[in-house]
C-alpha cells in the first residue's frame, strides 16, 4: 500500500512537470509562428514601399546615371534631393534611402541630433551582396545601430552596371511591437500557470507524505495491536494471498514476515492444513461474512500438532468489492488436553468410585441418583439398574423402608433442622456425619455416614455424595472392649486391694510373730502353752494366706508376658527340694528328682521355683508316711512333661479338676489349718503364664496323685 | 558408747516388739520413731546395727540411709532394712551397697535375734 502511495505522488509530480514543459514548448512554437508572420508582414510591407520608391523616381527619369560625383536619374539629382524619400516616409511610414555605390545620398532618416543620416555606408555584407553581385537583399540589417527589416535593390545604369541601391526599411521594433506584447502577456500567463501547477503539485504532494505517514502510523500501530494479540492473527486479500499476520503467526508458521508476506498457504502450511484453509476459505469468500470452525490439522513450527478454533470475517474495498479476510486462530490444545484429562479423571473417579469399599452414592442436583456402587449394592440389597436415575428420595428406602431425608439432603439446612434429622450430626467443613442403627435387609446394622456438597469448576453445586459405612463389628468390638476394659479395672482394683491388704497385713502380724514365741517359751502353764500354741499357729495361718495370696494376686495381674529364658529345670527342682527338706525329713519322705540335668526349658527362673515350691510342699504334706515323692520330666519334641508323683492321699476323681480353684481343699471339713488352698492355683497360674499345661491324675484315694504340667522345651 | 541397736519404725508396736526382745536378749536398743530421730541418735553419738523399716511417714528408710550417707554418719554402723515381700522399688537406686542384709516383715524372735547378734558381732569386728 505504502509502494501504491509513492507511484501515485511521483506519477502526479511527473504529469505536472509535463504539462509545464509541454504548455512552455507550445507557447514558444505559436509565438514563433507569430513572430515569423509579422516579419513577412513587414517584408512585404517593405516590398510595397520600395516599389513606391521606385516609381516616384521613375517618374522623374528612367535612366539613371552618376554625373561628377552625384547621382542622376534622367535630369534629376537624386543625391541630396531628399524629397522623393520624404515621400515614401509619407506614404509608407517606412525610412527609405537611396545609395552611389554604397553611400547614401538621400534619405529620410535622421540622426538623433536632427541631421539627416547622409553619407553614411551600407552595411559590407548587404553592400557585397547587392552593388558587389547586383543581387536584391530582403532582410534584417543595423541602420545607424538600430535593427530594421530591409528591402535593397540594385540601381543600374543604362549600361546595366550596378551604381548605387534603392532602400527601405523598418526599425524593427515597430513591426514587433504587437507580436512583443503578445509574447509578453502569452509568457506571464504562462508562468503564472507553471507557479500555479508547482504550488499544486507541492501542495498534492505534501498532503500525499502526510497522508502516507498518517496510514503508515496507523499501520504501524496495528501491527503493533495485532502482534499484541496472544493469538495468530492473519489477512489476506480475495486471492487467498498473505497480506499481513502478527509475531505469534510467525512463530506458528516459522518463517520470517518477508518469506510469508505474498505467499498463499499452500506454501506456507503442510498440504493437508492448507487444503482444509483453502477449502474454507473458498467458502468464506462465496458467502462473505463469519466463519468459524475447528480443526486438530494445525502443525506448529516447532513439530507438535494443535488444535485450532479458527474464526475468520471477510473484508471489503471502498468500491464494495471482496477484499479479503481477516482471520484469528485460537489455540484449543491446552484446553482440549484439560478436557481429555478431566474425561480420564472422570472414568478413573467413576471406577474408583465403583469399586470403593465404602457404600457410596451420588446425586445430581435434582436429587436423582447418578451413581450407585458395588459397595452399596452390596450394603442396601439394592441394585444400580433399580435406582440410577430416581429422585424424590428414592435412596432413602433400603435404609429406612421410606422417602425421607438423608445426609445429603441435610447440607444447607440449618444446624437445628440437622438435628431433627440425626441426634449427634457433625459438621467438619462442609461434609455433615451422623451414626445411627438401622434396619437393613440383613437385619440391623450401626451405620457411619458422611455426605458432602460437589461442585463444578465454577464453584457451582452441582449434586452431593454420601459415603455409608458399617460399624457394627466395629460397635460391637467397641461395646466388648468397653466391658473389658471395666472388667479390667475392676481385676486391677481387687488385685490393688488385695496386694495393699497382704502388704499392710505384716505390719501388725510382726509383734505377733515376734512376740508370741517368746510368751509360749515363757509360759509354765500346760493349758496356757496349748493356747498361745493355738494363736502362733493361726497367726502363721494368716501369715500363710498373706504369702500366697499376695502370690497369687502377682503372678496373675501381670501386665507384660512373662519373659521367659532357658532354665536348667533339675537345677530348679534340686533348690525347691533343698528348701522343703525339712518337711519331708519330718515325715519320713523319700524324694526323687530324676529330671535329666541336661533338660532345659523355656521359662521365668522365679516363677517355675515358685511352682516347684508349691508342688513340693503339698507332695510333702500328703505323701504316704515315710513314703516317697517323685519328680521325673519326659521331653517329646517341643514339649517337656513334668510329673510330680506321690503315693499318699490320692484324690477322688471329681476332685482332680477342683484342686486348682482357689481356696478349694480336699479336706471338705477344712481341718488342715496349715494349707490355704492356694497353692495349686498359684501353680497354674504359673503355668498358664509359660503357655503350658497343668493337670492331676490319681487312680483313687489312698492311692498317690500325680501333678502334671507341660513347658516349652530347650533345643539341645 | 558400746555398740547397740537401733529400731527405726512408725509403728509403736513393732518397736515395743523388738524393745521386749532385746530386753530378755540383753541388747542394748535404741527406739527410733521416724527418719529424723534416727539422723538425731546418730549424730549423738549412737553406733551399731540399724534396723530401718522402708514404709515411714514423710522420710522413708531410703531418704534416711541417704541423708545418713550425705551427712558422714554411716561410718561404724550396719543397716538391715525391715521389708515386706514386695517388688524391688527405684528408690534404692544406688544404696543398696548401704545395706548389710534384709529382713522380712512378719520375723520371728529367734530369726532377729540370731541376725542382731551377728552383726553386731562383725560390726564390733
Amino acid at each position: 500500500m505504502r509502494t501504491q502511495t509513492t507511484k501515485i505522488a511521483n506519477a502526479t509530480l511527473s504529469a505536472a512537470l509535463v504539462i509545464v514543459i509541454c504548455l512552455t514548448i507550445a507557447t514558444e512554437v505559436v509565438l514563433k509562428q507569430i513572430r515569423i508572420e509579422e516579419t513577412q508582414e513587414a517584408a512585404e510591407v517593405q516590398d510595397h514601399a520600395l516599389k513606391l520608391f521606385w516609381e516616384l523616381y521613375l517618374a522623374r527619369g528612367t535612366n539613371w546615371s552618376v554625373q561628377g560625383r552625384d547621382l542622376m536619374v534622367g535630369s534629376y539629382r537624386v543625391s541630396g534631393s531628399q524629397a522623393v524619400p520624404d515621400r515614401v516616409k509619407a506614404i509608407t511610414g517606412s525610412t527609405a534611402s537611396v545609395f552611389l555605390d554604397g553611400t547614401r545620398v538621400a534619405t529620410n532618416a535622421f540622426y538623433p541630433t536632427g541631421r539627416r543620416a547622409q553619407v553614411t555606408r551600407m552595411p559590407a555584407d548587404i553592400y557585397t551582396s547587392v552593388v558587389g553581385r547586383g543581387k536584391p537583399y530582403r532582410g534584417e540589417s543595423l541602420v545607424l545601430g538600430e535593427k530594421f527589416l530591409c528591402a535593397y535593390d540594385p540601381i543600374r545604369d543604362r549600361h546595366g552596371n550596378v551604381i548605387g541601391a534603392l532602400a527601405v526599411g523598418a526599425r524593427a521594433g515597430d513591426y514587433l511591437v504587437p507580436y512583443r506584447r503578445t509574447a509578453l502577456r502569452i509568457r506571464a500567463i504562462n508562468t503564472v500557470l507553471t507557479c500555479i501547477f508547482i504550488l499544486c503539485a507541492f501542495l498534492l504532494l505534501t498532503e500525499r507524505r502526510r497522508a502516507q505517514e498518517r496510514i503508515e502510523k496507523q499501520l504501524d500501530f496495528l501491527q503493533v495491536i495485532i502482534d499484541a494479540i496472544p493469538a495468530p492473527v492473519f489477512y489476506k486479500d480475495a486471492a487467498g494471498i498473505y497480506l499481513g499476520f502478527n509475531k505469534i503467526y510467525e512463530e506458528y508458521i516459522g518463517l520470517s514476515r518477508e518469506q510469508m508476506l505474498g505467499r498463499s498457504v499452500f506454501e506456507l502450511w503442510a498440504p493437508d492444513a492448507a487444503e482444509i484453509f483453502h477449502k474454507m476459505d473458498q467458502q468464506l469468500f462465496a458467502a462473505p461474512g463469519v466463519q468459524t470452525y475447528e480443526t486438530s490439522a494445525v502443525r506448529h513450527s516447532d513439530g507438535t500438532h494443535h488444535s485450532v478454533i479458527m474464526n475468520k470475517a471477510t473484508f471489503h474495498n471502498p468500491d464494495g468489492s471482496l477484499g479479503g479476510l481477516v482471520g484469528v486462530m485460537l489455540d484449543i490444545t491446552e484446553r482440549k488436553a484439560a478436557e481429555e484429562e478431566t474425561r480420564n479423571a472422570y472414568r478413573k473417579l467413576a471406577d474408583i468410585l465403583e469399586f470403593l469399599p465404602d457404600p457410596t452414592f451420588v446425586v445430581d442436583q435434582e436429587r436423582r441418583v447418578i451413581a450407585w456402587n458395588l459397595a452399596i449394592e452390596e450394603l442396601s440389597g439394592v441394585g444400580k439398574e433399580q435406582i440410577l436415575g430416581n429422585g424424590n428420595y428414592a435412596y432413602a428406602v433400603p435404609f429406612y423402608g421410606v422417602r425421607r431425608k438423608m445426609l445429603i439432603d441435610l447440607l444447607e439446612d440449618p444446624p437445628e433442622t440437622q438435628e431433627s434429622w440425626y441426634a449427634g450430626i457433625t459438621r467438619s467443613g462442609e461434609t455433615l456425619s451422623a451414626e445411627a442403627w438401622l434396619g437393613l435387609h440383613n437385619g440391623e446394622r450401626y451405620l457411619w455416614s458422611a455426605a458432602s456438597p460437589l461442585y463444578d469448576l465454577q464453584g457451582n453445586q452441582v449434586g452431593g455424595i454420601q459415603t455409608v459405612r458399617d460399624l457394627t463389628d466395629v460397635r460391637l468390638a467397641e461395646q466388648e472392649r468397653h466391658r473389658l476394659e471395666m472388667q479390667l479395672k475392676h481385676s486391677n482394683m481387687i488385685e490393688s486391694l488385695l496386694t495393699q491388704l497382704s502388704h499392710d497385713l505384716r505390719t501388725p502380724l510382726t509383734p505377733l510373730f515376734a512376740l508370741l514365741p517368746m510368751v509360749r517359751r515363757h509360759v509354765k502353764d500346760p493349758k496356757l502353752e496349748r493356747m498361745v500354741a493355738l494363736c502362733e499357729e493361726s497367726v502363721q495361718q494368716i501369715q500363710g494366706l498373706t504369702v500366697k495370696a499376695l502370690d497369687l494376686v502377682r503372678l496373675s495381674g501381670a501386665q507384660q508376658p512373662v519373659q521367659l529364658s532357658p532354665v536348667p529345670l533339675a537345677g530348679i527342682a534340686r533348690v525347691s527340694l533343698h528348701g522343703c527338706a525339712a518337711s519331708f525329713e519330718q515325715r519320713g519322705v523319700t524324694c526323687l528328682n530324676e529330671i535329666d540335668p541336661q533338660l532345659s526349658v523355656f521359662g521365668q527362673p522365679e516363677q517355675l521355683a515358685l511352682l516347684f515350691d508349691n508342688l513340693l510342699s503339698n507332695a510333702a504334706r500328703y505323701a504316704a508316711d515315710c513314703g516317697y515323692v517323685r519328680i521325673q520330666a519326659n521331653r517329646t519334641e517341643e514339649t517337656v512333661t513334668v510329673a510330680v508323683h506321690d503315693d499318699g492321699l490320692g484324690l477322688e476323681p471329681g476332685h482332680c479338676e477342683l484342686i486348682f480353684r482357689e481356696f478349694y481343699k480336699v479336706d471338705a471339713a477344712r481341718h488342715d489349718t496349715k494349707t490355704q488352698g492356694l497353692g495349686l492355683p498359684i501353680c497354674k497360674t504359673i503355668v498358664m503364664n509359660h503357655q503350658g499345661r497343668i493337670w492331676a491324675e490319681s487312680p483313687g484315694l489312698s492311692r498317690g496323685t500325680t501333678i502334671f504340667f507341660t513347658l516349652k522345651a530347650v533345643e539341645a | 558408747m558400746n555398740n547397740g541397736v537401733m529400731i527405726v519404725d512408725d509403728n509403736e508396736h513393732i518397736r515395743q516388739s523388738v524393745q521386749m526382745i532385746c530386753e530378755f536378749e540383753d541388747l542394748d536398743l535404741v527406739c527410733a520413731a521416724s527418719g529424723q530421730e534416727c539422723l538425731q541418735q546418730l549424730q549423738s553419738g549412737f553406733r551399731g546395727v540399724i534396723l530401718m523399716d522402708i514404709m515411714m511417714p514423710e522420710m522413708d528408710g531410703w531418704q534416711t540411709i541417704r541423708e545418713i550417707v550425705e551427712q558422714g554418719l554411716y561410718r561404724g554402723n550396719l543397716i538391715l532394712m525391715l521389708t515386706g515381700m514386695g517388688q524391688p522399688d527405684s528408690r534404692m537406686d544406688g544404696l543398696q551397697e548401704y545395706v548389710t542384709d534384709y529382713l522380712t516383715k512378719p520375723f520371728g524372735p529367734d530369726q532377729l535375734v540370731d541376725a542382731l547378734r551377728y552383726y553386731l558381732n562383725l560390726v564390733e569386728s
